[in-house]
């Protein structure tokens, strides 16, 4: 366990610690009134009822009763904090972990991939959460508790305090016991449950399969067995319970017993006890279960809370790979003309240590003229979607340099840059909203016009015109109550919304039929008047018109021209051609 | 919420099936709970001995009292372990027969709701459904023997001071009753609450680099924040509300104490009971408000698995759609002659995908399936393997209605490769046999070599033994998984194979390696391919074009090109006319 975690936590506390420090004194107003109800109930009985006097017992009686009082006072005040200071850790852990996110690059999500960051931010927070309000809650009470009890047995009886170290130890040794033993296979059952939800969602996710081949008696006892496993790993920590719980209870009143006993006879001898000490004792030695009890509560949850604390620091902690240029060169957004060049650009990426790996791209050399169409095809893997996420800065080159208007792209301030460049990514991530929140969102508050503008050249309009509301139609999260060539169309929409200068497709109208892709092709240059495109795509139909068409293979450029040169002179092109569009044509082509 | 009686009666009858094991495990912890209820009115007799001064009977006291205690441990710890054994046999029961059902059921199940959600609901469930019994059950079991009998020992004792102590218990019941009718809409409020919150961080960090390309960050980061703030202040209200029954429960433990006391002792002053029946009172009285407040805690346990559970016997009262006839026969072995008479069909009743579906393939033909997206490609093979059962017409194969034999052994010689090629997390071995289990080492070996697949395999770390964690998806590309699923259709060797779009998500290079292996696995076989990149299906024997669930066009590719129709169009507009600029064609 690492104490630093918990150290960092309360950093967050700052200008609030006024109130962990008001819990801590309320739990020992509740501690001492607890233990104060016991010490006048003994009172109440010695001096009042046994020497019947009424009034005596009525004057304890009203002790105790304003004992009880505040009490429960101190008690439900001490919640309300513990419960404040649960939410406010983790609303500030949550906010500054998603801050944190948004300053990543392409790089760091990468690395983290998003669902697990999600977790952090959610499974973890709520983990830490938890701890914090138990720990609030209860930790001051247990070393509280733990001294007035043995204070108090002690000056009731001193002749018992053998006994109730007696007590503590078996008690502590069985929370060791639990602690050591009983908690870790219940990770076991955990992994034990990732197991069969993996063989469940697997066995789901592919039942087609499971079906196409007949497998689903073998899959049934697959399940069975991964099932019983489970049962075994499950009932095992059940078996150890079944012995502590009760055990707990056995040492607790074998003790009061020994009171009874020990504490009876000396009363009986007259060695100065009375009935009333008897009774109290037996009463704070219930009390000495409760700190053992909170401890065997808080202990697991602390210790989980740790590794959540961990997890979501690492994030915290995490160096974004983009830097904003800290002198940024002039440059102005209006006057961009387009023209992009890669001068001998080498890149590979970050490995999780953070060391390059094997790089991706080598000696790239590429000059795009304002107002050319540039297209590329290539494999998969052969680095297409990488050469051009380092024209926005999503990556930095490893060697060399990419610049737009001649500055290097590592100069120009970031948000100047983004909006110079405008990417339409592989897979459409639309955000849930309305359409219009959709096309807007890179323009929040953009003219009717603007946007009609923009969903007229992606070929969105006519789609969106004819569902019920229009504009202000709900995308679903996803978008997924749109077709996958409608959320691309979108996606288009969205990105010429901003009116980039140069325009990158990534792939993004891989779902439209070649129709629809012609005319969005078509659009973009007279209503948009997006200078330089670059459209990468895997259909050769896709770029057939460009001006340039480039093949990427190896992280290299292969081979570059226009269509009708290519096919001249390329072979990886005309294999591309004929296997693709081939056949009738792929004869007279490769001629 | 209400408790609907026959779902709790239906969740319990999961532990009373062990029928002997269960009642001996409750007989024993309600055992527990009488003996530990009995201690203190043992510890009121003590106490009358010390007043009184009586060394034996004291002694004797004492002696009950241990026996009682050990008897408490013994009975307890021996339930708790008959129980643990019952409930999680109970819960094995459960999963093992939810899961046999889902496998049993049609695809229609599946299309209903995404496996995400399907899984979930199904993990978070069956936990709810453990929580209960592994927990809430005993524990409320316990808490209601030791209400019952520590009640019975306070009436014997003294009916006035019962009354005293249900007094200030009824102030709690009331306290209690009144949070727990405002914690439900607080919690309904939190739950919208994390979901919207949840909601927002998912969409926004698995759209992270859409945000950054947009440069949407700092609006992002504050409504995040509004939505975490609303989140953690409808979390307080109800942590508030669920912890706040803990100091309400001591402060009643410590009220009756108080009342007790006073009451009682004035009693006792006046002679009119005993000091040791006020401390067994005491006793008695502590015994009675722990458990009341563990009954309302588990109470909306409960109420949770209760409802956890019914979505899980939803699940295994579903029946599969496709059934079979009863006593239908076993499908013959298959030649391939696939016969489509007037089909029409529906995946939801009233929203027409196929209609009027003609067509014959006789056996060892290729037939190429092309149309738009959505046009009901997929659909003719869903059905043609019967996942789905048509509503007009008759599917037959070599003269078979399909709909008359039993399904597993139609679909048994048919082998199908879909677009998403999808592996077990299992050897790349055991992934070939998948086909056919009984299958031999030698036979998966041939089937990959055929399929082109045997140099990559033999590439990877433990060859043929190679561990796919994941389904393979990070140590091999998608198109070395679609190989070897191409292998495994071929361990199946079926009669009648299916090519789903098998190689549209591949690139071109990747495809000519894939196209061996896919020509093998044809030879000889009636093919169904569906293909969007229509060179993949120029050499069909037969081609359909079809549109809006109909088939508009069939023919060879050369004379679907001779008609200048549907496909004609299709064809050319890949091109978009770059064609006749460097190829010579009619």
């Amino acid at each position: 366990m690492n104490l630093q975690n918990y150290i960092r936590l309360w950093s967050y506390f700052a200008g609030h610690k006024i109130w962990i420090g008001i819990s801590i004194l309320l739990s020992l107003v509740l501690t001492i009134m607890m233990l104060a109800i016991p010490t006048l109930s003994a009172n109440l009985i010695n001096d009042g009822i046994t020497a019947g006097d009424t009034s005596v017992v009525i004057q304890y009686g009203e002790w105790m009763l304003l004992a009880a009082i505040i009490c429960g006072l101190a008690f439900v005040a001490n919640t309300a904090i513990a419960v404040w200071a649960g939410e406010y850790a983790a609303h500030h852990l949550r906010v500054a972990g998603y801050a944190k996110i948004q300053t990543f690059s392409h790089g760091n999500i990468d690395r983290f991939r998003s669902s697990d960051l999600l977790i952090r931010l959610t499974t973890d927070v709520l983990t830490v959460k938890n701890a914090t309000i138990q720990l609030v809650l209860t930790f001051p009470i247990v070393p509280f508790f733990l001294i007035g009890t043995i204070v108090l047995i002690y000056h009731t009886m001193p002749t018992l305090l053998g006994i109730t170290f007696g007590i503590l130890i078996a008690l502590f040794l069985l929370l060791i016991v639990y602690l050591l033993i009983v908690q870790p296979k219940y990770l076991i059952k955990d992994e034990r449950i990732d197991a069969v939800n993996h063989t469940l969602r697997e066995a789901l996710a592919g039942i087609r399969v499971v079906k196409a081949f007949v497998n689903q008696e073998y899959e049934k006892q697959r399940f069975r067995s991964v099932a019983e496993d489970l049962r075994v790993s499950a009932t095992v920590p059940q078996y150890m319970l079944a012995y502590i719980t009760p055990a707990n209870t056995l040492i607790l009143f074998l003790g009061i017993t020994a009171i009874y006993y020990t504490g009876g006879m000396q009363a009986i001898a007259g060695t100065g006890m009375n009935i009333g000490d008897v009774t109290a004792a037996a009463q704070y030695l219930i009390f000495i279960l409760i700190p053992v009890y909170l401890l065997s509560i808080i202990l697991p949850l602390v210790s989980s809370a740790d590794a959540s604390l961990n997890r979501i620091f690492e994030v915290l902690d995490a160096d974004p790979e983009i830097h904003p240029p800290e002198r940024p060169a002039p440059f102005d957004v209006a006057q961009a003309k387009g023209r992009v060049v890669f001068d001998h650009v080498s890149f590979g990426y970050r490995l999780p240590d953070g060391t390059a790996a094997k790089p991706v791209l080598t000696g790239i050399n590429l000059e795009i003229d304002p107002g050319e169409t540039v297209g590329i095809l290539g494999s998969t893997g052969s680095g297409k979607t990488t050469l051009v996420s380092l024209i926005p800065r999503f990556y930095d080159v490893t060697e060399g340099k990419v610049t737009i208007d001649g500055t290097d792209v590592r100069e120009i301030a970031l948000d100047s840059l983004r909006t110079v460049v405008g990417v339409c990514q592989q897979e459409p991530v639309l955000f849930s909203g309305t359409v219009r929140d959709t096309v807007a969102y890179g323009a929040p508050g953009m003219s009717d016009d603007a946007m009609h503008a923009a969903a007229q050249a992606a070929d969105a309009e006519a789609f969106v015109e004819s569902i019920p509301d229009q504009y202000n139609s709900r995308v679903a999260r996803r978008g997924e109550n749109f077709s996958g060539g409608q959320r691309q169309r979108l996606a288009i929409a969205r990105t010429l919304a901003r009116r980039p200068k140069i325009l990158i497709l990534d792939d993004s109208t891989s779902a439209c039929d070649v129709v629809t892709e012609a005319g969005i092709q078509d659009a973009i240059g007279e209503l948009m008047q997006v200078t330089t495109r670059i459209i990468i795509a895997q259909r050769i139909s896709s770029v057939i018109t460009a001006d340039r068409i480039l093949i990427m293979d190896g992280g290299q450029i292969i081979a570059s021209g226009t269509h009708a040169e290519l096919l001249r002179t390329s072979p990886d092109y005309q294999e591309i051609y004929a296997s693709q569009l081939g056949g009738i044509a792929g004869a007279g082509g490769v001629a | 919420m209400a408790l609907s009686q026959g779902a709790v009666r239906r969740l319990l009858g999961y532990l009373t099936h062990y029928r002997l094991s269960f009642w001996l495990a409750v007989t024993l912890m309600a055992l527990s709970a009488v003996f530990q209820s009995v201690l203190p009115v043992i510890m009121g007799k003590a106490t009358d001995e010390i007043v009184a001064g009586n060394r034996a009977g004291l002694e004797e006291s004492v002696l009950f009292l241990l026996v009682f205690v050990v008897l408490m441990f013994a009975s307890g710890m021996l339930g708790q372990r008959i129980f643990a054994k019952v409930s999680q046999q109970a819960l094995f029961d459960l999963r093992t027969s939810l899961f046999s059902r889902m496998q049993d059921l049609s695809l229609n199940f599946f299309d209903r709701q995404p496996i995400g959600e399907l899984m979930s609901r199904v993990t978070s469930d069956i936990d709810v459904i453990d929580q209960f019994f592994s927990n809430s059950f005993q524990n409320v079991m316990q808490a209601v023997v030791s209400i019952v009998v520590v009640t019975a020992f306070m009436l014997w004792l003294s009916l006035s001071l019962t009354l005293l102590v249900y007094t200030v218990l009824f102030a709690l019941l009331v306290f209690i009753w009144i949070v727990s009718h405002i914690s439900g809409p607080i919690f309904t409020s939190l739950q919208e609450h994390l979901s919207r919150l949840n909601g927002y961080a998912e969409e926004h960090i698995e759209g992270q680099k859409v945000v950054l390309a947009f440069m949407q960050e700092g609006r992002s980061v504050d409504e995040f924040s509004a939505i975490s703030k609303q989140a953690a202040q409808a979390g307080g209200r109800a942590s508030f509300t669920a912890l706040v029954t803990l100091p309400a429960s001591t402060s009643t433990a410590n009220l009756q104490s108080v009342l007790l006391l006073v009451v009682g002792g004035i009693l006792v002053i006046h002679g009119r009971i005993e000091l040791g029946l006020l401390v067994s009172f005491l006793g008695l009285s502590r015994g009675i408000t722990g458990p009341l407040a563990h009954v309302f805690t588990s109470y909306s346990m409960l109420l949770n698995a209760i409802a956890g559970a019914g979505r899980v016997f939803s699940i295994l009262d579903e029946e599969p759609a496709v059934a079979d006839p009863p006593g239908a026969p076993a499908m013959p072995p298959l030649h391939g002659d696939v016969v489509f008479d007037h089909v029409d069909f529906a995946y939801v009743p009233g929203r027409t995908v196929l209609s009027d579906n003609s067509f014959h393939a006789g056996p060892g033909q290729v037939f190429g399936l092309c149309g738009p997206t959505g046009a009901g490609k997929s659909t003719i093979i869903n059905i043609l393997t019967r996942y789905y059962d048509i509503q007009k017409g008759a599917i037959s194969i070599d003269g078979t209605n399909i709909a008359s034999v039993q399904q597993d052994t139609l679909r048994i010689q048919v082998a199908q490769v879909l677009q998403v090629p999808f592996l077990f997390s299992d050897t790349i071995m055991e992934n070939l046999r998948y086909a056919r289990r009984d299958a031999t080492d030698e036979e998966c070996i041939a089937a990959a070599e055929q399929a082109g697949a045997h140099g990559f395999i033999m590439a990877q770390p433990d060859g043929y033994q190679t561990f796919l964690s994941d389904g393979g998806a990070g140590s091999l590309s998608q198109g070395q998984r679609q190989m070897l699923t191409i292998a495994r259709a071929m361990v199946a060797n079926p009669r009648l194979l299916i090519l789903d779009e098998a190689t549209s998500n591949v690139d071109t290079r990747t495809e000519k390696l894939i196209n061996g292996g896919l020509l093998k696995l044809q030879e000889g076989k009636t093919s169904f391919i569906i293909a969007h990149r229509l060179a993949t299906i120029r050499h069909a024997d037969t081609i359909l074009v079809i549109n809006k669930g109909e088939i508009i066009e069939r023919g060879s590719h050369d004379e679907l090109m001779g008609k200048k129709g549907f496909y004609h169009t299709m064809f050319m507009s890949q091109f978009r006319g770059k064609l006749s600029g460097v190829a010579g064609i009619d």
